[in-house]
């Protein structure tokens, strides 16, 4: 079922950190490894990496990329991984704007549910 | 590949022309005197002090609104860039909608674009970031976010 899911297992934690310490360099990788990720398990290219690189913290850019991962991406995730489907896309769309690695410490967090 | 949606088109519109609209109006209303002391509004800026990959680009469209290409790019090199993606983007968008097909999928979805995108906005923040260090001590790079 995960065959074609790119395997990207990180600490949600680590995220958050490594968000921080690098002053926003390492959300450039994760965003695009994320896009990668999102668009395997919806078998579908929903967001364009180009797209997804430029969100690493730059607005609204980074807004439209957790808006997308929120509304259409996740709850493919949560289909497979059999969670409650929910719209996470107005709480991300926040954290992305005000706190673009909180965001992202979220989405990671819900992504290696895919690898349990 | 992907379909239209239109209702994604119509946030990735509207959010294009936020990006214009933004720094065209503080332009409009304050001008771009004395702009270099002001709080910057990057929420990254604002709690750590330290510029995020995206900052600067505001200033940079301001000041390429003000016909000064030099001290657009000084503010970030894809400041112009930036400008010319969005109206792209508003241009496609909108034709996508009106036409019902899908435009730019080999740029959207473009491997080496995504790779050439990552390596020179890293190398450009990493950049940034060191001249930025060994340009400020701890208290001025305190001052320039909330907390002085």
């Amino acid at each position: 079922m995960n065959q074609s899911i790119p395997e990207f297992k990180v600490d949600p934690i680590i995220v958050l950190v490594l968000g921080f310490v690098t002053c926003g360099l390492y959300l450039i990788y994760w965003n695009m490894k994320v896009a990668e990720v999102l668009n395997a398990v919806s078998g579908n290219e929903v967001i364009s990496k180009p797209i997804a690189i430029c969100s690493g913290c730059c607005m609204p850019v980074n807004i439209y990329f957790y808006y997308l991962a929120g509304k259409e991406c996740l709850p493919n995730v949560y289909k497979r991984t059999g969670d409650v489907e929910k719209d996470q896309s107005m709480l991300l769309l926040i954290l992305g704007f005000c706190f673009p690695m909180v965001a992202a410490m979220l989405v990671q967090g819900d992504i290696n549910k895919l690898y349990d | 590949m992907r379909e239209v949606s239109i209702k994604r088109n119509i946030y990735g519109i509207v959010g294009s022309f936020t990006m214009l609209a933004v720094p065209f109006f503080i332009t409009l209303s304050s001008g771009v005197e004395g702009i270099e002391d002001k709080q910057s509004l990057c929420p990254f800026k604002m709690v750590t002090g330290m510029p995020c990959p995206g900052c600067g680009v505001t200033k940079s469209i301001m000041f390429l609104y003000e016909g000064d290409l030099w001290t657009s790019l000084y503010y970030h090199v894809f400041g112009p860039l930036v400008v010319a993606a969005a109206i792209l983007a508003i241009i496609v968008l909108s034709l996508e909608i009106y036409t019902k097909k899908t435009y730019l999928n080999r740029v959207l979805y473009n491997n080496n674009l995504t790779y050439v995108l990552a390596a020179s906005l890293t190398v450009y923040h990493l950049t940034r970031l060191i001249i930025f260090i060994s340009e400020n001590n701890f208290e001025s790079i305190l001052q320039q976010s909330i907390w002085a």
